[in-house]
């Protein structure tokens, strides 16, 4: 059967792009179908008054994040480092404290329950392997548990207790009671330990793009323009022997392979012909997306560093639990960007765009004054909205899931093989994790087909 | 700033490593939440010539020796100020600012480990 193409990759954003340049580096032809007008997925950098680059998506790259460091360094993306000066601040029952690092210090007490907790969960962690959390040898028990239950059972203070569920909401973005276990300690142990998913310096959230972490795939992406038709959006992929049929909204490509970069959660909504098999489909229907609104309120400077604050702050009330300074780096403008996160976001969705701001511009005023209340320009952007994402950061496995149905979500199923952050054995849920995600299944499908592999 | 920082004499440093240990080794929470880890760190000043090895032994830090003996799992290298400042328990060690000024080798859970034996000491658990 002649085919349009050797491989179809369905998705734009940084998984299928890292996809396409591996085929295309290993001689092969590709086909990128996007349903977006764009590439880049999850990262969304926009030029928007007055002048400010705002990333409505993923921004930030880290140490040992090797994949996504080495594009950015071969592609000569500039990047400068997160402003992390000053003092952090926590809101903890109506009061306001200050703090250095990735775990507030105020009470001795709390801090060392944190502490204790950051290592009992980075240590069992490391037993897990990201590549087959399933062959744990205590997986059902880990992933029957919660997140909640275990934070529940430990002997911390309840002001810790309460820290530990922030940090869920913040990393996933979900509710302790949403996740199990053995789906936390999977993803510490991708990211290497949780110190390295919560901080800033040598941490996941150290370096920023100074163009918008969107110039990653728009330069990814130059070399094989020809390649992309965006406003494709893939509807149905006949798969058999002789290969794949992707169909599109307005007529089809055929393939020796497809790699589907969708979140299990989206690839779900796509047809298959025939079916396929049911351990799949049911791992696509326990596998869900983050809830996230990322707010931006711009100053007309970045007043709260003067105060000697690093616009850092972790709160036990919302909506908004969670800021970082996202200040341009040549000075000038002032911007604190916030995440209304998991059950927060979902009442925060729920409200009028008018009183949604009012309440985070309420959350701002508490952490930083009422100088706060009146940003020169005001953002959201609610990836729950997002038509070709359905939510953020990353898509979850429910409880249960990795144990029952684990190995379902990576394995290919004739000539359809998965990629997208949520396969990523390594920084699972980031840039750099999709990166890796689609140069694996890229390398995968070469070596299947340099060996004779059908089709 | 690394220029104004006071260097700190060897045996000053010295003495405030083994004032750590006495407190790592005193402190319940170390004891509690390290208990079992083994690891040999390499500590070096990068400003006077000061190089010590602190072996962790099962949760418990053996006294120090004042060179680098041995192959490190972890190697630790700082200004002597920065490091002292840990070592005396007068400054947070995962401040951002600690975060960055003390470099690092090893695995993650490793320097987690002894971020947590630091935090222990600082907070006074």
């Amino acid at each position: 059967m002649a085919h349009d193409t050797d491989v179809v990759v369905v998705g734009a954003g940084l998984a299928g792009l890292a996809a396409a340049r591996a085929l295309t580096d290993a001689g092969l032809d590709c086909v990128v179908l996007e349903a977006r007008d764009r590439v880049g997925g999850r990262t969304l950098s926009v030029i928007e008054e007055p002048g400010v680059v705002i990333d409505h998506g993923g921004q930030w790259l880290g140490p040992t994040q090797d994949r996504a460091l080495a594009w950015v360094e071969q592609l000569g993306i500039e990047t400068f480092t997160t402003y992390y000066d000053g003092d952090n601040l926590q809101l903890r029952n109506g009061e306001i404290s200050r703090y250095q690092g990735a775990i507030p210090t105020s009470d001795p007490l709390m801090a060392a329950d944190l502490v204790e907790a950051m290592v009992a969960l980075t240590m069992a962690a490391m037993s897990v392997d990201p590549a087959a959390p399933w062959e744990h040898p205590l997986a059902d028990q880990l992933d029957g548990t919660t997140v909640e239950s275990w934070i529940s059972a430990q002997e911390f203070s309840d002001d810790a207790k309460e820290w530990l569920r922030l940090v869920c909401r913040a990393v996933f973005p979900a509710e302790p009671r949403e996740i199990s276990l053995l789906h936390a300690l999977f993803y510490v142990r991708s990211a290497g330990s949780l110190e390295k998913l919560l901080g800033v310096v040598n941490a996941a959230q150290e370096t920023r793009f100074v163009h918008g972490a969107l110039q990653l795939s728009e330069r990814m992406a130059e070399p094989i323009t020809a390649r992309i038709r965006l406003g494709e959006r893939v509807t149905r992929i006949d798969h058999g022997a002789d290969g794949v049929t992707v169909h599109t909204d307005s007529g089809t490509v055929t393939g020796k392979r497809v790699i589907v970069t969708l979140p299990p959660a989206l690839a779900g909504r796509l047809r298959y012909d025939p079916p396929l098999p049911g351990m799949r489909d049911q791992l696509t229907q326990r596998s869900w997306m983050g809830s996230v609104i990322k707010v931006h309120a711009v100053y007309d400077e970045p007043f709260w560093r003067a105060d000697g604050l690093s616009g850092q702050v972790t709160a036990d009330t919302g909506p908004v639990r969670v800021t970082f300074d996202n200040s341009p780096p040549s000075g000038g403008l002032g911007v604190i960007v916030g995440f209304l996160e998991a059950d927060d976001a979902r009442q925060g969705s729920l409200l009028t765009a008018d009183a949604r701001r009012a309440a985070v511009l309420d959350c701002l005023v508490s952490y930083f004054g009422e100088r706060a209340r009146t940003p020169v320009a005001y953002y959201e952007k609610s990836w729950m909205e997002e038509e070709f994402t359905r939510g953020c950061y990353v898509g979850i496995m429910a409880p249960g899931t990795w144990y029952s149905y684990g190995p379902a979500l990576r394995a290919p199923i004739g000539p359809i093989h998965w990629a997208g952050t949520e396969t990523a054995v390594v920084w699972n849920g980031y840039m750099d994790g999709a990166i890796r995600s689609g140069e694996d299944a890229a390398a995968a499908i070469a070596a299947d087909l340099a060996g004779g592999g059908r089709g | 700033m690394a220029d104004e920082r006071e260097s700190i004499e060897p045996d000053e440093l010295a003495d405030a490593l083994a004032d750590y240990v006495v407190r790592a080794n005193a402190s319940p929470r170390v004891q509690k939440t390290l208990a079992g880890w083994t690891c040999r760190i390499h500590i070096s000043a990068s400003d006077v010539d000061a190089a010590f090895t602190l072996v962790i032994d099962g949760g418990s830090a053996q006294p120090v020796l004042t060179s680098l003996d041995g192959t490190p799992d972890l190697v630790i290298r700082g200004h002597s100020f920065d490091l002292a400042e840990i070592f005396w328990g007068d400054a947070n060690p995962v401040s951002n600012y600690m975060q960055g000024a003390i470099t690092t080798q090893g695995r993650a859970e490793d320097v987690m480990r002894l971020d947590a034996m630091a935090m222990f000491v600082f907070l006074g658990q």
